[in-house]
């Protein structure tokens, strides 16, 4: 039996909440969970001197608990319009093994003294996330371009990966989102200075 | 034929963020680099992000990454570069949003040396 107030009751309200508002858009809902979160913080914080203390294992694996991200892409499946159980599973796979390697980490570096190498692997994970989506984002717009209609199975994965990157966010500061932005927006050869080998290359 | 309203196309120059913001597509002034300028509130709304966060910031690889590539940015580069900025095309945005179907309205004022980018959901 969990306790008023508790950790657990307070995240049992909140999932309740995020059910009720699943019809809000995305950025609604986002807003309203933070809102939420920063009130149970709050709560959990009242007659203490401090914060409770949140470590940042806990706080990925809260940020990517099944819960949260099962009601998302419910969210997502219903706006696409994917009926097909077949094409749901796709869906639920991809998000099951993206949420196990990320909790897979937080579990193993869930030590204090381990929070700064858990700290690199969210930067090595948005980076890996950002240029995920890039190859999604890629797809699904070569393919509206052309004037089809793009699988939602990749529109959909696409928006996981893009909401990775909005969760992930709100772990870091601005700076560290700034400086990570301009690394992945660099044209990778840019950054490889394979611009200048493949034009010496040519001249050759 | 644009969705965007003559009165803008016709004289971007006179577009204020007050008549900006009154329209029911996204208009966002860049300057040749790609730049923001202007942000208008359908725009922020859309894509949940504030004017005064986006401006200031690059369109293409800092608040709308998912144009950062050939189709979109390469386009407006091109377009820049030539003076003859004027393309209309479908789009989808995927970046911290529900997957959004838009057409898009890329345009330069030769007169007054400004680039839009102006965005429609879908019908």
């Amino acid at each position: 039996m969990e306790a008023v107030g508790s950790i657990q009751h307070l995240r049992r309200i909140l999932i309740e909440i995020e059910g009720l508002v699943s019809s809000y858009s995305l950025e609604e809902r986002t807003s309203v969970c933070q809102l939420l979160e920063e009130c149970v913080r709050k709560v959990q914080g009242i007659g203490t001197d401090s914060p409770i203390p949140k470590t940042l294992s806990e706080a990925v694996l809260d940020r990517f608990s099944f819960d949260r991200w099962r009601i998302f892409t419910e969210s997502l499946i219903g706006h696409m319009e994917i009926q097909e159980l077949s094409v749901q599973s796709l869906i639920w796979s991809y998000l099951q093994s993206r949420l196990q390697k990320i909790q897979a980490l937080a579990f193993l570096l869930a030590d204090p003294e381990d929070e700064a190498e858990l700290r690199d692997h969210l930067l090595y994970w948005y980076v890996e996330s950002k240029a995920e989506w890039f190859q999604f984002n890629c797809r699904v717009n070569y393919t509206t371009v052309r004037g089809e209609n793009p699988d939602p199975v990749l529109v959909v994965q696409a928006s996981l990966s893009s909401h990775t990157l909005q969760v992930l966010e709100a772990l870091f500061d601005e700076q560290e989102i700034t400086l990570l932005t301009d690394f992945i927006s660099a044209p990778l050869p840019n950054a490889l200075l394979l611009d200048s080998y493949r034009q010496s290359n040519s001249r050759a | 034929m644009s969705f965007v309203d003559t009165s803008i196309i016709n004289r971007p120059g006179n577009v204020t963020r007050e008549m900006a913001d009154s329209q029911d597509y996204g208009i966002v002034k860049v300057d040749d680099n790609g730049n923001i300028l202007l942000y208008n509130r359908y725009e922020a709304d859309m894509a949940g992000v504030e004017p005064s966060h986006a401006e200031g910031r690059s369109f293409f690889t800092q608040v709308a990454p998912c144009t950062n590539n050939r189709l979109f940015f390469g386009k407006f580069k091109e377009g820049v570069s030539n003076g003859n900025l004027n393309e209309q095309f479908k789009y989808t945005f995927t970046y911290k949003m529900k997957p959004t179907p838009v057409e898009i309205h890329l345009y330069r004022d030769q007169e007054t040396k400004t680039n839009w980018v102006f965005v429609k959901k879908a019908a």
